[in-house]
């Protein structure tokens, strides 16, 4: 599963809706969240402009 | 049992927002969905103009009002109004730069000043307050507002449409309204990416600025530079305070660091006299795939507007038009009692006749000003813009500007085919080679969500 580094999230949501499998979404405070349907793909971590997706 | 509504609308942007106010002040049953929680925070700060504006200029066969007194915005000839909410600041010219300080002007701020709101070739606006002013119109509408909620799903019924959420519930509709942007999931899900031209994935850094030095202050700058064998667009504007800015950096190839980027821009180029103890806020990011415009705007009780069905626009013209329009169109289906596509055809006619079929908006134009980073090295646009050193007519239309500069390069072509003929080579693949063919490097590397 990917770790989000929330500090850096501008929370855009370009990862949430670039997701095949919606394991993505924007919490409370409008950052990014991962939930356990992540299969690794790599798609957000490609797509993160800010490089907050490992 | 799922909550049954005339209108659901994906994504709380200009678009969908629009579309939500319309179909509100219409009297339907509307219920907007938005990923975010905060529906004012932009996603791309890039976009906090309304363009074009230049006097007796149009876009999309219409014209657009800004009323200085009450800040109401005004789209002439389709009758579709909003309250801006937002101060704004007229902007006077255009300029493309390279980064060695080479220029490009498109009108003279000084000349086009002069002349007031006559002289603007847009207006910058906060899109902060423009967002949360829309959002109130919205709700004084009577529309529904549902944030933090992801749309995961979108399938027919035997009644219209149904969508699917992340949070487990389900909303029945009518008709819905895909406006959740160039990445859309709905655009996606409804099969159109399958075999719809993709250019590439893009990505954004967009800062909030104070005291930059620029040369004007009322002037909308595109720096043009090569970087790491892409193309990288510096993109400068006017907010509507005094000494702020926003300063946007836009890649067309996904595997740059924009942040490695910004530090060279800002240091280590002519420009960054600019940057001299001036203030960068990082306020927003985003990351969009560059899709080639759909021939038809709608499929299954979905209307598509704003970004989800054409190539990225920077300008909110057609976004909050083709938003408050699609909206209408589903009112008459419905008040006709014919919900299908022959029910909102009005969209459809409109969409093809002032944009799909117009033959003002050769589409693959619009992205003339991504490529120039792509066809040609830093070297060769400096010794472009230096050889272009004649001030072209103020403007920053997105289809017409790059049809204009062709004509001024066709009066120098002699001159540079003779000195640094590499560069006409480069311009030449704009007309031999598709964006897409260009940009298959970095396409190759992209993330397309079909």
């Amino acid at each position: 599963m990917v770790t989000i580094g929330t500090k850096l999230c501008t929370g855009c949501g370009g990862c949430v809706q670039l997701c095949p499998v919606c394991a993505l979404s924007l919490n409370d405070n409008d950052k990014a969240t991962v939930n356990d349907k992540c299969d690794d793909c790599g798609i957000c971590i490609k797509a993160c402009p800010v490089n907050c997706i490992k | 049992m799922a909550n049954q509504y005339d209108l659901v609308i994906v994504g709380g942007g200009y678009s969908g927002l629009m579309a939500a106010k319309t179909a509100g002040e219409l009297g339907l049953k509307t219920v907007l969905i938005e990923m975010k929680n905060d529906i004012s925070k932009p996603n791309r700060v890039d976009c906090q103009t309304l363009l074009p504006m230049a006097e007796g200029e149009g876009y999309l066969e219409e014209i657009v009002n800004l009323d200085p007194e009450t800040g109401v915005i005004k789209f002439v000839k389709n009758d579709v109004s909003f309250k801006s909410g937002s101060p704004y600041r007229n902007v006077y010219g255009f300029e493309l730069d390279s980064i060695d300080g080479q220029t490009l002007k498109f009108g003279d701020p000084k000349v086009q000043r002069k002349l007031g709101d006559k002289g603007r070739i847009c207006v910058a606006l906060d899109k902060s307050k423009v967002l949360a002013s829309l959002l109130e119109q919205v709700k004084a509408a009577g529309a529904e507002v549902i944030t933090g909620t992801v749309v995961t799903g979108v399938s027919k019924t035997n009644e219209g449409v149904k969508l699917t959420t992340n949070k487990g519930n389900d909303f029945t509709a009518t008709f819905a309204i895909a406006a959740d942007g160039a990445n859309s999931k709905m655009t996606q899900q409804l099969g159109f990416n399958k075999d719809r031209g993709y250019y590439s994935s893009m990505t954004v850094l967009g800062y909030y600025a104070e005291d930059l030095k620029l040369p004007d202050p009322e002037v909308i700058y595109y720096a043009v530079a090569r970087y790491d064998n892409a193309g990288v667009i510096t993109a400068i504007g006017p907010r509507p305070y005094d000494n702020k800015n926003v300063v946007v950096f836009i890649c067309v190839d996904c595997r740059v660091d924009l942040l490695k980027f910004k530090e060279y821009f800002t240091k280590e180029t002519k420009l960054s006299s600019w940057f001299e103890g001036a203030k960068l806020e990082l306020v927003n990011s985003s990351c969009g795939n560059m899709w080639s415009t759909l021939e038809k705007p709608y499929k299954d009780n979905v209307l598509l507007v704003g970004d989800t069905c054409w190539c990225q626009e920077s300008e909110n013209f057609g976004a909050l038009l083709s938003g408050a329009l699609a909206a209408r169109a589903v009112k008459e289906a419905i008040k006709n009692n014919n919900p299908t596509e022959e029910g909102i055809k009005s969209y459809l006619e409109w969409w093809d006749k002032s944009f799909y079929s117009n033959p003002k908006y050769q589409r693959d134009q619009l992205m003339g000003n991504y490529l120039l980073g792509t066809i040609l090295n830093n070297e060769e646009i400096s010794f472009l813009f230096s050889k272009l050193n004649t001030t072209l007519p103020a403007s920053i239309h997105p289809y017409t500007l790059f049809a204009e500069l062709g004509e001024e390069i066709g009066k120098v072509a002699g001159e540079i085919q003779e000195k640094m003929p590499s560069v006409l080579a480069g311009l030449g693949r704009l007309q031999q080679e598709s964006p897409g063919e260009i940009l298959k490097d970095a396409a190759a590397a992209g993330f397309p969500n079909r």
